[in-house]
This record gives structure tokens, sequence and C-alpha cells, in this order.
């Protein structure tokens, strides 16, 4: 009996050496493409679905230091036919979750609106919500995933790694998808992307990640500029860095601010004539550039550079938000959200007439502009005799 | 059979585990919106006067489960038949929750891996830690109810710079009816289901202390599920919340520290999975318990395996799929638990009282 009992154990044992040693559907890496980023497009030939992926080549020899890439195009019906059928030109799976960016063609983006081709992304296992969202402003998404690009052998990673960087520059949104379907599933708030392009250096051409793709609903609606997209920013109180031009007295720019910090708060009022928005900003700046050798010489001059600074920054942040109201009529700052919280008495009779609604908004921009320090030295560079 | 015991510690332990279990995962009925943790409030209001008539009935019967409170009460054959409904309630919510546990992962780590390989390794683990005893799981569930308190505490500081505040502005935007139906769903699932808590109530050694150990059973988890929820509702926004499966799977994904921290949320589900095999662990064991006491078996232990087996298969054939689950969590399975969770136990305290009673006086007559 105990010889029995031994012998089970033992067998016992030996069978989960085989069963718990590997996982059930284990997959060595080199069966697996990774993919880097993906691009949707719409086919000319016949309106299909065009994806392109980029996939890292891992092959690689001994001198090589960085890893190769490889992109593949393909037409389709829907997103997830198309990636299971570019195993029939990679023969192996492509893996999904080092996926970085998504670059959706203009074209798409305006006619056929984003949904189609985001729900596949977030709804299936083996991708990650957290890869950036992008807009071509080139005539194809997957023009950009063919250029060579500058710094990364690998396009797609150096668009992600000019996302987390982005906070320097301030010249377009940060979007990662799960943020951008949380906005078209707010009420009172739509979705922004940023905008690439294609940068004719010299001989060479890189990617460029610059300005704002406006989204209504699902459909891009209309796009904003470097500059406004800053703007942009500010109102959304989304900024986190980059640099504040300002002029001098002539109107000729001379002074660069860089944004320590920033807090936006906005409010709304109730008045007679409708809703008014108070958009209140309060930035901390450092003074690091003056391209004149008396721009700033007391005192009296930085307050006299603040208070252009502010001037400057409330005429185009209500610049950027009448565009956006009369042109797009595309409550990208959330203006919507924000009465819904702190009035939802009101709220709830404009719900359902939003876009309208908020086509009548008025609004008042305070700005408060500090200059903190002047970086290391205290005044211009005089010009001696 | 010497009779086990376990400390009011453990019991508490087994509590907490027992209720957050699921709810860690799956997240509530999301019709409140932003202002869930009004309805968890007042569920958790609700749920403890309920718990109080759990824990009188134990004063009561010192010493004497569930099942012979009933037996007991109702007689011998009428007792045993509201004892079967019972154990059928108990082997259902064990398959429930392994249900849940293999939906998710089937949909999110092992996609391609049959859902009854992981809900059998997992049923295989409770039939022998039931078969070990109550003793066993007491002292394992005071062990890991740290461990996983630890963890979320952990996840909770570490989702701290996610926390969008604003969505918790407008309170009660969805009106006071979506907050009482959801207080009701969180009330049935998973706060009331402290019901089969009753099944192992014969192991308590100290009268007074079912009180204290229900309460702040029930208390601790509650504030646990509060957080819990509030932290997905924070990150994620009551939007997104409700199109979601796991929402604390998908909030946990979030997390970014640094770009050095990234992707824990393989190792958040430790959490979920080991409350939940305290969890039907439990819930086998009050079957098994419940089988032996209408059976009249000398033990309960001869039968675990066949519970264990039975609850495994059901839980594979009880739903189609994810979507009928989750429909039946949050729509059918408050109103099919009522009868389980407070109209029995009701009737079995307005019972008892008046059994008790009656027996007193004979004995003060004799």
């Amino acid at each position: 009996m105990i010889q029995v009992k031994r012998l089970l154990q033992i067998l016992i044992v030996l069978f989960s050496l085989v069963a718990i040693s590997g996982c059930w559907n284990y997959v060595e890496v080199d069966d697996l493409s990774i993919v880097a980023g993906v691009a949707i497009d719409k086919n000319p030939a016949d309106g299909k679905l065009l994806l392109t992926v980029e996939l890292i080549d891992t092959k690689g020899g001994t001198k090589q230091t960085q890893a190769g890439y490889k992109t593949i195009s393909l037409t389709g019906d829907t997103m997830f036919e198309i990636v299971r059928n570019m195993i029939s030109m990679t023969g192996k799976k492509l893996f999904w979750s080092h996926a970085k960016v998504i670059i959706i063609s203009e074209e798409v983006a305006r006619s056929d609106g984003v949904i189609r081709f985001i729900d596949w992304y977030t709804r299936d296992t083996e991708t990650r919500a957290d890869v950036f969202i992008f807009v071509s402003k080139e005539k194809t998404a997957r023009e950009i995933l063919d250029l060579q690009s500058t710094m990364e052998s690998i396009t797609s990673f150096e668009l992600a790694q000019m996302m987390r960087d982005e906070k320097y520059v301030s010249s377009a949104p940060t979007v990662e998808i799960w943020d951008f379907i949380d906005k078209l599933e707010s009420r009172g708030k739509c979705a922004i992307a940023p905008l690439v392009y294609i940068h004719q250096n010299d001989t060479t051409s890189s990617e460029r990640v610059n300005g704002t793709a406006v989204f209504s609903k699902d459909r891009m609606v209309g796009t904003l500029s470097e500059e406004e997209s800053k703007y942009m920013l500010f109102a959304k109180n989304d900024i986190k860095g980059g640099v504040l031009p300002v002029n001098d007295e002539t109107g000729i720019p001379t002074f660069s601010l860089e944004i320590i910090s920033n807090e936006t708060k906005i409010k709304p009022l109730l008045t007679n004539e409708g809703i008014q928005i108070q958009i209140n900003t309060v930035t901390h700046t450092g003074l690091d550039e003056v391209m004149s050798s008396n721009g700033l010489s007391d005192f009296q001059s930085q307050k006299a550079i603040e208070q252009r600074a502010e001037e400057e920054l409330e005429k185009n942040i209500l610049k950027v938000i009448y565009k956006v109201q009369q042109e797009y009529r595309s409550d990208i700052f959330g203006f919507g959200e924000i009465i819904h919280e702190q009035l939802p008495k009101t709220w709830k009779e404009m719900d359902d007439t939003w876009e309208n609604e908020f086509s009548k908004l008025k609004f008042t921009v305070q700005s408060k502009v500090m200059i903190d320090n002047s970086a290391r030295t205290s005044r211009s560079i005089r010009i001696g005799d | 059979m010497s009779k086990e015991t376990i400390t009011g510690g453990q019991y508490t332990s087994i509590t907490i585990m027992f209720m957050i279990s699921s709810s860690l995962f799956m997240g509530g009925a999301g019709l409140s919106g932003n202002s869930i943790w009004v309805s968890l409030l007042l569920a958790i209001t609700m749920a403890v006067p309920l718990v109080c008539i759990y824990a009188r009935l134990h004063a009561l019967f010192p010493g004497k489960n569930i099942f012979d409170m009933l037996i007991a009460v109702f007689g011998k054959v009428a007792g045993r038949v509201v004892a079967c409904s019972y154990i059928w309630y108990s082997l259902h919510l064990g398959a429930l929750v392994l249900r849940n546990f293999g939906e998710f992962s089937k949909t999110v780590p092992l996609t391609a891996t049959p859902m009854i390989v992981p809900m059998l390794c997992i049923g295989l683990l409770c039939v022998w830690a039931v078969r070990a005893g109550i003793e066993v799981i007491g002292r394992s569930a005071k062990f890991l109810v740290l461990f996983v308190l630890f963890e979320l505490f952990i996840i909770q500081i570490f989702s701290l710079p996610l926390f969008e505040y604003h969505h918790l502005l407008p309170l009660l935007d969805n009106g006071w009816n979506a907050v009482l139906s959801d207080a009701m769903s969180s009330f049935s699932f998973p706060l009331a289901e402290t019901v089969l808590l009753l099944g192992a109530f014969h192991s308590l050694p100290d009268r007074a202390s079912a009180y204290r150990v229900m309460l702040s059973g029930v208390l601790i988890s509650g504030g646990v599920i509060i957080l819990v929820y509030l932290r997905n509702m924070l990150v994620l926004g009551p939007e997104i919340i409700t199109s979601l499966y796991f929402p604390s799977y998908v909030a946990t994904s979030r997390i970014n520290i640094g770009d050095f921290l990234t992707r824990i949320e393989g190792s958040s589900a430790i959490a979920f999975v080991t409350a939940l095999v305290i969890k039907v662990s439990l819930c086998l064991y009050v079957a098994s318990i419940g089988i032996a006491k209408v059976f009249n078996l000398k033990s309960y232990r001869s039968v675990v395996l066949q519970m264990g087996l039975i609850m495994v298969y059901l839980s594979v054939f009880i739903f189609k799929d994810i979507m009928g689950m989750q429909y039946f969590a949050f729509h059918i399975y408050k109103v099919y638990a009522f009868p389980f969770q407070v109209i029995i136990p009701m009737i079995l305290w307005i019972g008892s009282e008046i059994v008790v009673r009656r027996n007193k006086n004979k004995t003060a007559v004799a």
C-alpha cells in the first residue's frame, strides 16, 4: 500500500514536471513580428482599408547596434481581418504590445470617422491602450512610416519619443488612444490629435509633429497651427513647458520666456446673455533670451515685459477659442464638461444641443505672467564704446 | 471529527477576502456614474443591520451553523428543504466566482487556453484547502489578507498621479433612482453575500465576538471596495468604466511611474486570484457542510471532491459568454439572491427568537 502511494506521488511529480514547465501557448520571440507602429489609409483603387505596419527587424548582425525596420501594407475590409491576413506576408504572428503609434491619414479621419478603426485597437487583448495617436497631414499616413528617421532607426519609436518630450515644446497635444476615446465618449468635450508632417531638409526628409487636428464627434473637422496649438493648450490647462515669445515696444520679437509652470482656471458664469466662461491663467516663466542691448535695463522693464506678455497671451488665447468656436464648432476645450460639473442644472437644458450652445458662449481671458528669474545674467549685453 | 475552531481575527480575514474578491475586478453596475461611492455608502448602511441579524443568530445558537439553525427552527423536513436551497446557493455562488476568474483569464492573460484549465486548477486547490479544514482556510486567509490589502494600498498610491478629481462633480448627476438601484446591486453583490459565512459559524468559538467579527469584516471590506471603485472612477472617468468588463485591470494598466514602473496590471491580478481562492473555498466548504448535515453524514470531507468538481463543471456551462455573465451579475442576481440574503435569514431570525425563548421557558418551568 505504501509503495503504491509512493509510486503515485512520484507519478504526480513527473506529470507536473511536464505540465508546469511551460506555458500553455508559449511562443518564442523569433516566431513573432514585433509591431512598432501602424498607419491607416484608404486604398485609392478600391476604397478599402489600407493598413501599413512598421515591423522591427530583429535579425540584425553583430556589427549593427540598432535594429532595422520593415514596413508592409495590405488592404482589406476590417482592421482585424487585415491584421490576421498579414501573417500571409510575414509568416509570423504580429505582436502588438510594443506598438507605440497609430497614424491616421487626414482623408480617412475627415470622411470616415475614426471609431471604425480604433475600436479594434481598444477591444483586442493583444494591443495596449497607451499608444499615441496621430493624424497625418501628408497625402497618406503610410509615407510617414516609410521615412528614414533621423535619430532612431524606427520611425514609430522616434515619434513616441517626440511625444514624451513634447512638454518642452507645447506645439501639439499629446494624445494616447485611451485619452482620445475618453474624449469621444464624454459629453461636452471633443477630441484632438497631433498632426504629423514630412519635413524637407536639404537632401533628406524627416517626420515632424506640429499642430493639432480638431475633431467633432469622431470626424476631423479642421486643424490648428503650431502657434494656435500652444494657446489652445493654455486654454485647456495642458501646458507644461515651451517658450513664450514677447515683442518689444515696437513689435519686434525680442524676448523669450521659458514657461516653468502654468495654471489655468476656468469658471462658467450665468449672465443675462447666456453663459460666460472666465478663463484665468497664471504662468510662471523665466526670461531666457533678450535679443537687444537695451531691452532689459532695470526692474521697470521687467514689469513692462510681463505686461506685454500678458496682453499677447490674452489676445492669442481668445483668438484660438473664437476660431475653434466659429469655424469648427467643436468643444475641444471641454467647456461643456466644466459647465456640466459646475452648473449641472443649466447643463441639463443644453445637453442635447450643446454644439449649438457652444457657438453662443462668451469668453473673457485674464492672464498673469510672472518672470521669476532672468537666468544667469541680470541685464542685456551692453555694447561698450 | 474533532471540533475545529478558528479565531475571530481569522474569521474577519475570511469575511474581508470573501467580499472584496470579485468586486475587485468586476466593478459595479454603472448606473449612478460618478456617484457610485454614495450608493456604496448606502449599501454598507443597509448591510450593517443585516449583518447584525446574522451575528444575533450566532448568539442565539452558539456553535451551530446555518443548517443546524434551519433544522432547529423549521423542523426536520422543512428545515432540510430550505437547507438544500442554501446548498444550491453556495454551490452556485462558488461557480459564479470561478466563472468570473475563468472569463478574466480567457479575456486578458490566457486568451488561447480553454477556460476550464485555470478554473480547474483553482477548483482543485480549493478542494485541497477545504479537505484540510476550516482552520487551514482561516490561517491562510489571515496571512493572505495582509498581502492583498498591502498590494491594494501600493496600487492606490501609484494611481494617485492619475486621479482626476473633477470626475467627482457634479454630485448625483444621474439622480437618486440610479444611486438607489446601484446601492441595491452592491448590497446583494458582494455585501450581503456574507450570509454564507453563517455556514461556517460553528467554528467561531466566542459567543460575543460574532458582532465584532462580522461588523469589522463588512466595514473594512466596504471601505476597501469604496476606495477601489473611487480609484477606477477617478482614473478612468465614469463614461469609460461602463464599457469595461474589468475596470480595475484597465485602471492599473494606466499606471506609469517614470516610464520605469509600467504594465503592472498582471501582478495586480494576483490580489484578485488570491482573494478568489478564499471565497471559492468558503463556498465549497459551506456546500459540503450542508450536504453532510442534510444527509447526516459523519464528516463533510467525503463529499468535498465531488462538490468541487460539480462546482467547476457548473461554472463552465452556467453562462454562454461573458456578456451573459455580466447581464446576470448586474441585473438578475440582485433579485435572485434576495431571498437567500434577506428573506430567509429574517424568517429564521424571528423563528429562532421564538424557539429559543420557548426552550428557555421550558427549562425554567422544568
